[in-house]
C-alpha cells in the first residue's frame, strides 16, 4: 500500500467499511454531557457528547427520537445507544443514536430499554395484535417451574375456580442462563398440542436478575409468535417485565393469571341456571300459547253447539212464558174490574132497590112499560103504583106540567 | 312453505350431550333456548326441542357437579440438547 495515492472519497469508504464491520461500534453505549442540541426540521435531533477528554457528535433520527421516553437538554448527563459511521460528505464520524436515557442507570437496564425499543419499534407490543382470551379454555398451557409454589398456586385456583378445564404443565427452570431456552422449549411443547387454547407463562417474585429470563429477546419473540393466547404472570404486583408488554394478557401475579383465563363455577352455574330458566319459560310460553289456542278452539266450538241454542231457546222461552202470565193475569184483573163495575151498575138500577129507597113506578097497568112523562096524561086516567110490597089503583087529579125555567137570553 | 329454516339439529345436540365438553355442552343448550325463543315450530318438534334442552341443562349441571381439574405434563424434548451448546456460547 505504501506509495499509493488514494482519492478522499476511497479512504472515507475504506473508513467507513472498516468501522460498519466492527462490532464494538455497532453496538456500543456511550456516556457523556450532550451539548449543541437542535431540532432540523426534519424532526432529526443533532448534538453532541463531551467530556473532558473528547466529544462525539451524535444523530437521532426522527423515527428513533419518538420513541424515547427521555430527549436531550444541553448541559445533561446522559447515556446513548447506537452505532459509529462516517458520514461521508464530511468526513466525519458520529454515533448514530438508537435509545437515549438519563445517566444513572444500570447497564441491564439499559439494554432492556434498547430492547423494549427495538421491539416497540417493530410493533410486538402494539395493542391491536392482542388476542381475546377464551372465556373458558377447555385445555390449559402452563410454563413454570414444577418446583416451587407457582405450579402449585395456578392449581389451587384452577381447582376452586374452574376444575373443568385439563391443564398441561410444561415444566421449564425458570431463572439461570438456560432459563430462555427452555422456556420456549417448553412453549413451542404446549403449542404442539392442538388442544391448548391458551398459555400461561408464570414465575414467582424476583430480583431484576433473576427474573432476566422474561426480558430475553428469544423469549419475547417465541410469545410474540405463539399460535395461542399467553398471558404473562411474573412475580408480584410491582415486578415488569419485557414479556408483560408482548403478552396478549399481563396479569399481576401467577394466580391472577390463572384466574384470568378461567370463568368462576358461580359463574358457570348462573350461567347455567340463566338458561335453564330461558328454557323453561320460552317452552312454557309457547305450550301455553298453544292451550291458548286450543282454547279459543274450544269456546268456539261451544259457541256453535245446539246445546248452546238450546239453552237460549230454553231462556227465551221461559220469559215468553212468565210474560205470557204476566199477560194473562192483567188481562183478567182488567174483566174482573170492568165486570165488578158492571155488577154495581147492575144492582144500581135493580128495581126493588129502586123501591126500596120509597120509589116507585107508575104504569097505566101492570103489564104496560112505566109511564116517565104526563104526554098523553089527563085527569081522570087510571094508572097504578107499584110499591116494594104491593100495587095500588089511583086516579089521576091533575095534570100539571113542570114549570120552565126561562133563562134570560142575553 | 316460506319457511326456509331448516329443522332444529337434534342430532348435534343429542352427541354433544353425550360427548361435549362443558363448554360446547352450554353452547349447545343455548342454541336449544334459541330456538324455542325464536318459536314457530310445529308442537311437537318444540317438545323434542324441550327434551333436547333438559338433557344438555341436566349434563351441564352434572359436569359442573363432578368437576375434576385435569393435571398432566409434557416433555420438553427440545430443552435438555440444547443445554451445553447455549452455555458453550455464552462463554
Amino acid at each position: 500500500m505504501t506509495g499509493r495515492v488514494v482519492s478522499v472519497g476511497l479512504l472515507t469508504r475504506y473508513l467507513k467499511e472498516l468501522i460498519d464491520r466492527d462490532d464494538i461500534l455497532g453496538d456500543i453505549w456511550v456516556e457523556g454531557e450532550a451539548s449543541n442540541v437542535h431540532v432540523s426540521q426534519a424532526g432529526h435531533i443533532y448534538f453532541t457528547l463531551l467530556d473532558a477528554e473528547s466529544q462525539i457528535k451524535c444523530a437521532l433520527f426522527r423515527k428513533a427520537a419518538l420513541r424515547q421516553l427521555y430527549l436531550p437538554r444541553i448541559g445533561d448527563r446522559i447515556t446513548s445507544h447506537g452505532r459509529v459511521g462516517i458520514y461521508e460528505r464530511d468526513g466525519t464520524y458520529q454515533l448514530y443514536v438508537d435509545v437515549i436515557q438519563a445517566s444513572g442507570t444500570g447497564i441491564v437496564a439499559l439494554e432492556r430499554e434498547r430492547l423494549r425499543q427495538q421491539l416497540a419499534a417493530e410493533g410486538l407490543f402494539e395493542p391491536s395484535r392482542k388476542r381475546l382470551l377464551p372465556v373458558a379454555p377447555a385445555v390449559i398451557g402452563v410454563v413454570t417451574s414444577k418446583d416451587g409454589s407457582v405450579w402449585h398456586d395456578i392449581l389451587t385456583v384452577l381447582r376452586r375456580r374452574y376444575p373443568l378445564t385439563h391443564v398441561i404443565l410444561a415444566p421449564s427452570p425458570v431463572q439461570g442462563d438456560h432459563a430462555p431456552e427452555a422456556l420456549i422449549a417448553a412453549l413451542s411443547a404446549l403449542q404442539e398440542d392442538l388442544k391448548v387454547e391458551v398459555i400461561i407463562v408464570a414465575r414467582g417474585g424476583g430480583s431484576d436478575e433473576e427474573l432476566a429470563a422474561f426480558n430475553d429477546e428469544r423469549l419475547l419473540r417465541a410469545v410474540f409468535a405463539c399460535r395461542v393466547p399467553v398471558i404473562s404472570g411474573i412475580g408480584h404486583e410491582t415486578d415488569r417485565t419485557l414479556i408483560d408488554e408482548v403478552a396478549d394478557v399481563r396479569a399481576a401475579t401467577p394466580t391472577a393469571a390463572a384466574e384470568l383465563c378461567t370463568p368462576s363455577m358461580r359463574e358457570l352455574q348462573t350461567g347455567v341456571n340463566a338458561l335453564r330458566n330461558r328454557l323453561q319459560s320460552a317452552y312454557s310460553g309457547l305450550l301455553a300459547a298453544r292451550r291458548g289456542d286450543h282454547i279459543s278452539l274450544s269456546t268456539r266450538l261451544a259457541h256453535g253447539t245446539p246445546a248452546k241454542a238450546l239453552v237460549v231457546f230454553r231462556a227465551r222461552r221461559e220469559r215468553s212464558t212468565i210474560r205470557l202470565f204476566q199477560v194473562r193475569w192483567h188481562h183478567t184483573a182488567v174483566l174482573q174490574a170492568r165486570l165488578n163495575t158492571h155488577v154495581g151498575l147492575l144492582n144500581a138500577f135493580r128495581p126493588r132497590s129502586v123501591l126500596s129507597r120509597g120509589y116507585s113506578v107508575l104504569s097505566k097497568s101492570i103489564s104496560d112499560a112505566p109511564l116517565t112523562s104526563i104526554d098523553r096524561m089527563t085527569a081522570g086516567d087510571r094508572i097504578t103504583a107499584q110499591l116494594l110490597d104491593g100495587t095500588l089503583g089511583m086516579r089521576i087529579e091533575s095534570v100539571l106540567p113542570h114549570l120552565t125555567v126561562q133563562t134570560p137570553k142575553l | 312453505m316460506s319457511q326456509v329454516s331448516s329443522a332444529p339439529p337434534f342430532d348435534d345436540w343429542a352427541k354433544l350431550a353425550s360427548e361435549g365438553n362443558f363448554e360446547e355442552v352450554s353452547a349447545a343448550l343455548e342454541s336449544v333456548v334459541d330456538w324455542l325463543e325464536r318459536g314457530g315450530m310445529p308442537l311437537d318438534i318444540s317438545i323434542q326441542c324441550y327434551e333436547s334442552g333438559v338433557l344438555l341443562s341436566e349434563r351441564c349441571a352434572v359436569m359442573l357437579r363432578d368437576a375434576d381439574l385435569r393435571i398432566s405434563e409434557i416433555e420438553t424434548r427440545a430443552f435438555p440438547g440444547r443445554v451445553a451448546s447455549l452455555s458453550d456460547d455464552d462463554l
